[in-house]
């Protein structure tokens, strides 16, 4: 995963993502770390990542403001705003 | 043991975007444009079909000066260069580098072609054609230590007989995207076009079945490869496309192209395209303006196509395929509202990225000829200012600055935040309606037990 652990509450999350990036843009799950830019991951251009944030938001079953992909940086932020996210609807 | 005579294979350094500090500022700085800069980074394909046309009694290296610099101390028996008119005037002194050690130069590409008189000077052999007609005659010259100054096509390129390129020569390096060639040619004949005078009634086609070996390869080679079809129009002959979107399907690739704007009217290719991972096409919009568009291909089909273009944009983003809308701006009809008229059409219409070019009055194209005519050519300015993002020559209605500026503004309004979310909310929406069609689509299936037809 990363040098750098999740809560344990996100791992969940965290594979929910890794499994969507990976069918998305065709890349072994294992290659997606949490310290992956958002813009440097093989694939991912602007089309693919909004097919990710889509099926993030099914698998999830959250909504994601488009404002705040903007701030996304790492994968590590895609994952905890997807678990601030599910934390508000559970 | 003797030892292989050594091949270089040479990609001289390019500026991609404008040489103005306006230009490399605004990319350096503008996070929404990287993605457009990572999308269409790629090696020189014209190579690599060089290296697989040289048998392997050769030691063949390919050096792409974008990634690596060029050591003119490394042995070397021959040196092959390659470059578009941006890449001339590197290209030139590469060339005069490894001829004063004695290792002999020769050059082939698009710069090659247009201008092969002025080529010729710098090095010792130039290539006017496909690499297919004419690199087996230079080597064996070569061989026989008799090349000539020039070897110029004679028939045409069978392009199901075409070598698949030796890909293996860049895989050692990062590429973002891979080129693999489908055809060459298109049947638009734009007075401001360099490719088409290149390929000019030559529109050749590899077999399907190549170039499905040739995408499996690359998908061996590379781990999970975004291929860039390098068909100058990949969409010409309906049923040969059709035929290729069926057997991409079950690759798995991602995938962008270049066409014209017609293939909207086609549903099943619209559909195959998605289903085979087609993420954007880059579509040669050119201008919006009828004006501008009015003779600016010899069969005027992009005037009569103009009134499509919002249609056709709407119809082909729906069905999950990014439009990157290439246009050309400084033509004599242009004037300074040209800027904010391409900027309303590119943010009504939601196109998904944008090339804006100033037109450039390459070599050997009508327009050159025509602006040479008046004297408009600016010919203070070096090769390396053809980028297509720099104005070379006097335009009617406005200064060089200008058209240069003018261009810059529509990045600018266009890839930015405020836009980009607005961007962003409109292909979510298109997304979630596809994801959500596939997966009634699957829940249909499953429920059925049988495949939908």
């Amino acid at each position: 995963m990363s040098e750098q652990q999740l809560d344990q509450a996100a791992e969940p999350v965290f594979r929910t993502i890794q499994k969507v990036i990976s069918e998305v843009a065709r890349i072994a799950p294992e290659d997606i770390l949490l310290d992956n830019a958002v813009t440097g991951i093989q694939n991912v251009d602007s089309i693919i990542l909004m097919e990710i944030v889509v099926r993030t938001e099914l698998e999830l079953d959250i909504e994601i403001d488009e404002g705040e992909l903007f701030d996304l940086h790492y994968v590590r932020d895609f994952v905890s705003l997807c678990q601030r996210l599910t934390d508000r609807t559970t | 043991m003797k030892r292989k005579p050594r091949l270089l294979l040479i990609s001289p350094t390019a500026t991609f975007f404008g040489r103005s500090a306006d230009h490399q500022k605004f990319k350096r700085e503008c996070r929404e444009f990287q993605f457009f800069d990572y999308t269409w980074t790629g090696f020189a394909a014209g190579l690599l079909i060089v290296g697989a046309l040289t048998p392997p009694s050769y030691d063949v290296r390919y050096i792409d000066e974008n990634i690596e610099p060029v050591d003119f101390d490394e042995p070397a028996d021959l040196v092959a260069l390659t470059g578009m008119t941006a890449q001339a005037d590197r290209m030139y002194e590469i060339a005069a580098e490894f001829r004063s050690r004695g290792v002999p130069v020769v050059a082939g590409g698009l710069h090659a072609n247009l201008l092969p008189h002025e080529v010729m000077r710098h090095v010792d052999s130039v290539c006017v054609g496909e690499a297919e007609a004419v690199w087996p005659e230079l080597l064996h010259d070569f061989e026989q230590r008799q090349l000539k100054p020039m070897y110029r096509q004679t028939s045409r390129t069978d392009m199901r007989q075409a070598p698949m390129p030796r890909y293996e020569l860049a895989q050692r390096r990062y590429y973002p995207s891979i080129w693999v060639e489908t055809s060459r040619g298109c049947p638009h004949s734009c007075r401001f076009c360099a490719a088409t005078i290149r390929y000019r009634d030559k529109l050749g086609y590899k077999s399907v079945d190549e170039v499905i070996r040739e995408v499996e390869l690359v998908r061996d080679r590379w781990e999970n490869p975004y291929i860039l079809f390098s068909d100058d129009n990949f969409v010409v002959d309906r049923n040969r496309t059709r035929e290729l979107l069926r057997r991409l399907k079950p690759l798995g690739i991602k995938w962008s192209g270049q066409s014209d704007v017609s293939f909207y009217k086609d549903p099943d290719i619209l559909e195959l395209m998605h289903e085979s991972g087609c993420m954007t096409m880059l579509i040669g919009f050119e201008s919006v303006s009828s004006d501008t568009l009015n003779g600016i291909d010899e069969r005027n089909w992009k005037y009569r196509a103009l009134s499509t273009y919002e249609e056709a944009t709407k119809v082909i983003q729906d069905h999950g395929i990014g439009v990157y809308g290439a246009f050309t701006l400084g033509l004599d009809t242009d004037t300074k509202d040209s800027f904010e008229a391409t900027s309303r059409f590119i943010k009504a219409n939601y196109i998904a990225g944008i090339q804006v070019s100033c037109v450039t009055p390459f070599p050997g194209t009508p327009l050159r000829d025509d602006m040479a005519a008046e004297g408009r050519i600016l010919e203070d300015r070096p090769w390396s200012d053809y980028t297509v993002f720099d104005a070379v020559f006097q335009p009617k209605n406005m200064t060089p600055k200008e058209l240069e500026e003018g261009t810059l503004r529509i990045y600018r309004d266009f890839y930015n935040r405020e836009f980009s979310l607005k961007k962003t909310r409109h292909f979510k929406a298109i997304y979630r309606n596809l994801v959500k069609k596939e997966t009634e689509r699957k829940g249909a299936v499953a429920a059925s037990g049988r495949s939908m037809v």
